[in-house]
């Protein structure tokens, strides 16, 4: 598979501790893969195994063919941009300046890189934020201006044919609504024009409405994968998450399946 | 400043905003560009001053008539000028410059305001094995003294520095990571133990070398000579002209070892080029003038609240500053007790502590408020 990410047998292990168990898995681009699943069960591991960030105790994660740890740091960054959950900065940066570092990377000039700055921040609803700094931001716009650091990072989906890569770790935690369909927005459309995505979620409404592909991690392991309408049943989802769910589909056509947390009380 | 305080400070990043220039727009890099051209400038400036003060009458008027009026300078002068205080200039310049970038990229790399080659044991190490140069070299090593002269106690304490910092890189790397926080606290223990065998060593020296270990522990510019400069030459040149290379790496890492790595920077070389250029910088420094602190802390820490932390622009200006802020502190060395010259390090911590002080009680005023 060209311009995919594998897993081959791939597990992590810190210490003793599995984190995750050996698993199967591949990433192509032009679908939105979303994984869910409960607290510590191992969608943050995944996403770390599949950007390097762990490498596995057993078993190879592959992009294009080739192991992880042969594309230099410079390659990879090139290929795919990642979004990490949280981001404290250590010195006061403007907005402007953080984005910029993403920007600098993919730009051929200073004057480019500094329009795109800009173009990125419209994207995420912060024009005019370029001058602040990013220490007295609330979280969920430091979120934004990260998520706009990491669009300039990997601008075009497709680049020289080649197709890239959005990893997400929960985009949306502290989002307002409005927000948390404007960037799920914004990944939609970098996966319809051709690139990739691969984002955790926690809101299962959000993932049935968005996902092209669904999968559920529980205890460390891949348990599900596939359409979210296949996915997001009464039985999976009331096991996985050890609360009585009950699963609604929306009217209509789209069929999103949906789930009402009035529906779940034990 | 605590340990868990430091180690605190390095994980959560919290700072204060005070005193931080705002732009609109966020793009501070034509401030960045307006501070290096200034500084240059106030850099020869001084350095140019700095020419015309000490203890003799070669003064200001003096020299301007020599290169004016076409007046020959009498023998005497002309040592003074190009024998004395035209390679304490120099030497001041390169320790300056070598202590300000070192400290402005060892906070960088530590993502830590604080942090300062002082702090991280490099100077430690270097006084160690200098203070075992000079209480030893007679006995012990007298064959290696014999053999070095008197290179033995700069290469000592440059070897010292180097040895403390790779001690430092080894305990705190696992499986190719680099932990910035263990390296920061194994810093402080190694520093301690460091300081240990120090006092011990100072407690069996005789009264020359009581005063041979006194002076050199004070810093001073005052054995500033063309062999000193020649012999650190290649080392500062070498870390200052590697520092530049570091600055985008720098930038990307304040977001975090892995966000710096997912931005392409190859971050395990970054940390080893910078760790090296420090060593060499502050080894070289420590070598000829023995321990001069907070250049390494204040002047970063000026520039950024002027400029922000761009460390492409931060690194050339803390180079700068430094030269200009140890010129000044040496005149002022030169002057105050007159014929005498006092060790410079004495004037920079009573200037230094106080104005870190002030910081450090101005960023808490406004955590509080």
């Amino acid at each position: 598979m060209s311009y995919a990410f594998e897993m081959k047998g791939a597990s992590v292990q810190v210490g003793t501790k599995t984190l995750l168990h050996p698993a199967d898995l591949t990433i192509k681009a032009g679908e939105l893969v979303v994984i869910v699943g409960p607290n510590g069960a191992g969608k943050s591991t995944l996403m770390k195994l599949l950007t390097g960030d762990y490498t596995p105790a057993c078993g190879q994660v592959f992009y294009d063919g080739e192991t992880l740890g042969s594309w230099s740091a410079g390659e990879m960054a090139a290929r795919r941009a990642v979004m990490p959950q949280s981001d404290p900065l250590a010195f006061p940066f403007t907005v402007f300046e953080v984005v910029q570092l993403g920007a600098r990377l993919s730009s051929a000039s200073q004057e480019e890189a500094k329009q795109r700055a800009l173009k990125a921040l419209m994207k995420v609803n912060l024009a005019g934020y370029e001058g602040r700094f990013y220490q007295e931001l609330s979280g969920g716009e430091q979120q934004r201006v990260q998520l706009a650091r990491i669009l300039c990072q990997v601008w075009n989906p497709v680049a020289d044919r080649i197709p890239r890569y959005l990893f997400l770790d929960e985009p949306t935690a502290s989002l307002d609504i409005r927000h948390q369909l404007g960037i799920l927005s914004l990944a939609r459309d970098f996966v319809s024009k051709g690139g990739g995505c691969f984002a955790i979620l926690h809101d299962l409404n959000l993932a049935s409405m968005f996902a092209d592909r669904l999968l559920v991690v529980s205890q460390g392991h891949i348990v599900a994968d596939g359409l979210p309408r296949e996915i997001l049943t009464d039985q999976l989802m009331s096991e996985v998450f050890s609360v009585p769910i009950r699963v609604s589909q929306t009217p209509l056509t789209h069929h999103h399946p949906f789930i009402l947390p009035q529906s779940c009380m034990l | 400043m605590s340990v868990a305080g430091l180690s605190e400070a390095a994980d959560t990043g919290k700072l204060s905003l005070s005193g931080y220039i705002k732009v609109k727009g966020g793009d501070r890099s034509a401030f960045g560009r307006l501070a290096f051209f200034a500084l240059v400038l106030l850099l020869t400036g001084t350095a140019g001053l700095s020419l015309t003060v000490g203890a003799s009458d070669l003064n200001f008027v003096q020299l301007w008539s020599y290169w004016l009026g076409g007046e020959d300078m009498p023998l005497r002068h002309t040592v003074i000028l190009w024998d004395i205080r035209m390679p304490r200039m120099v030497l001041g310049i390169m320790v300056g410059a070598s202590l300000a970038s070192a400290g402005a990229s060892m906070q960088g790399l530590f993502r830590n305001p604080l942090a300062d080659p002082g702090i991280v044991g490099v100077s430690a190490g270097a006084a160690l094995f200098a203070i075992i140069a000079i209480i030893l070299g007679d006995t012990l090593l007298s064959p290696l003294q014999s053999l070095l002269g008197i290179y033995m106690l700069p290469l000592f304490a440059f070897f010292g520095g180097v040895f403390n910092t790779l001690l430092l890189y080894i305990i705190a790397t696992r499986r190719g990571q680099t932990s910035v926080a263990t390296m920061l606290l194994a810093g402080i223990a190694i520093g301690a133990l460091m300081g240990a065998v120090s006092g011990y060593l100072i407690f069996i020296s005789n009264d020359q070398q009581l005063r041979d270990l006194t002076f050199w522990s004070m810093g001073s510019l005052a054995g500033a000579n063309w062999v000193k400069i020649q012999s650190i030459l290649p080392f500062v040149f070498l870390a200052l002209s590697v520092l530049p290379f570091t600055a985008h790496g720098l930038n990307a890492l304040m977001l975090g070892d892995h966000q710096a790595r997912h931005m392409g920077v190859p971050i395990q070389k970054l940390k080893r080029l910078t760790i090296a250029s420090i060593a060499l910088a502050v080894g070289a420094s420590v070598a000829v003038t023995g321990g001069i602190g907070f250049i390494g802390l204040v002047v970063p820490h000026l520039l950024r609240l002027l400029i922000g932390p761009d460390h492409r622009y931060l690194l050339p200006a803390s180079a700068l500053l430094g030269a200009v802020l140890l010129l000044l502190a040496d005149m002022v060395a030169r002057t105050v007790a007159a014929p005498a010259s006092l060790p410079i390090g004495i004037v920079m911590s009573a200037i230094g502590g106080p104005f870190f002080l002030f910081l450090l009680l101005r960023s808490k005023r406004d955590m509080m408020l």
